[in-house]
């Protein structure tokens, strides 16, 4: 399977090699803001005067720690790809691969509506019960439709 | 769409790893292909050809109910 922002056109080695070297760049960066959000949650928790509950405060830091855990796995894979030519090639063919861009576009697609079913339904139901819930849900859904008519109209200009 | 690349890859007797090592595809990509399960794009289509040395048109059929809309 493909995963979300590994498809890509590359005609040899050396540009999927860079491509690595750029996102083990990101990964590092993630690292950073995954240590940026325990550190935060954990200044919150013990000198912080915020109004967050416990239970928030621990998500918080379960998702810095999560970021962190996951950018060093991803950076070791990574790193294990650039020594192995054989299998940097593998991994380039298939993130080339027009075949596998058209499902992972076509999953992308379902997984879209799902998620906006689902966000419309949440606001629907949740916002009985809490309405800055529903205002918050339907914002997002504005920044969607927004960020998907921008992205049209600049990829429509370039085509 | 149905295609001719298992009978032209039969034909000079390369596999179906060959061939997509050749093209720089998968060989699921292959596989979907002789299946007619994917329809390749014009630059695969252009590629299959060159590589059989041969037409596009030789190598897919085009049916007619397959609209060009």
């Amino acid at each position: 399977m493909l995963g979300f922002f590994c498809r890509g056109t590359y005609t040899g080695n050396e540009e999927y090699r860079k491509m690595i070297q750029k996102r083990i760049r990101m990964w590092i960066w993630m690292i950073v803001a995954g240590i940026f959000t325990f550190a935060f949650a954990f200044m919150m928790q013990t000198y912080g005067k915020a109004d967050a509950q416990e239970e928030m405060i621990s998500l918080y830091e379960g998702f810095g720690v999560g970021l962190v855990g996951a950018s060093i796995a991803l950076i070791i894979k990574n790193k294990r790809l650039l020594k192995d030519e054989e299998k940097l090639r593998k991994a380039r063919i298939a993130a080339a691969d027009e075949r596998n861009a058209e499902i992972a576009a076509k999953a992308m697609r379902i997984a879209m509506i799902v998620l906006l079913v689902g966000i419309y339904f949440v606001m629907l139901i949740g916002g009985l019960w809490h309405p800055e819930l529903a205002w918050a849900l339907s914002d997002l859904i504005g920044l969607f439709l927004i960020a998907y008519v921008v992205a049209y109209k600049i990829i429509a200009g370039r085509m | 769409m149905q295609t001719k690349i298992q009978k032209l890859r039969k034909e000079r007797r390369i596999t179906q790893s060959e061939l997509a090592d050749a093209l720089d595809v998968t060989r699921q990509t292959i596989i979907s292909l002789e299946n007619g399960k994917y329809k390749a794009s014009l630059v695969l289509a252009h590629k299959i050809a060159q590589y059989f040395e041969t037409t596009i048109e030789e190598v897919f059929i085009f049916e007619e109910d397959e609209n060009l809309c």
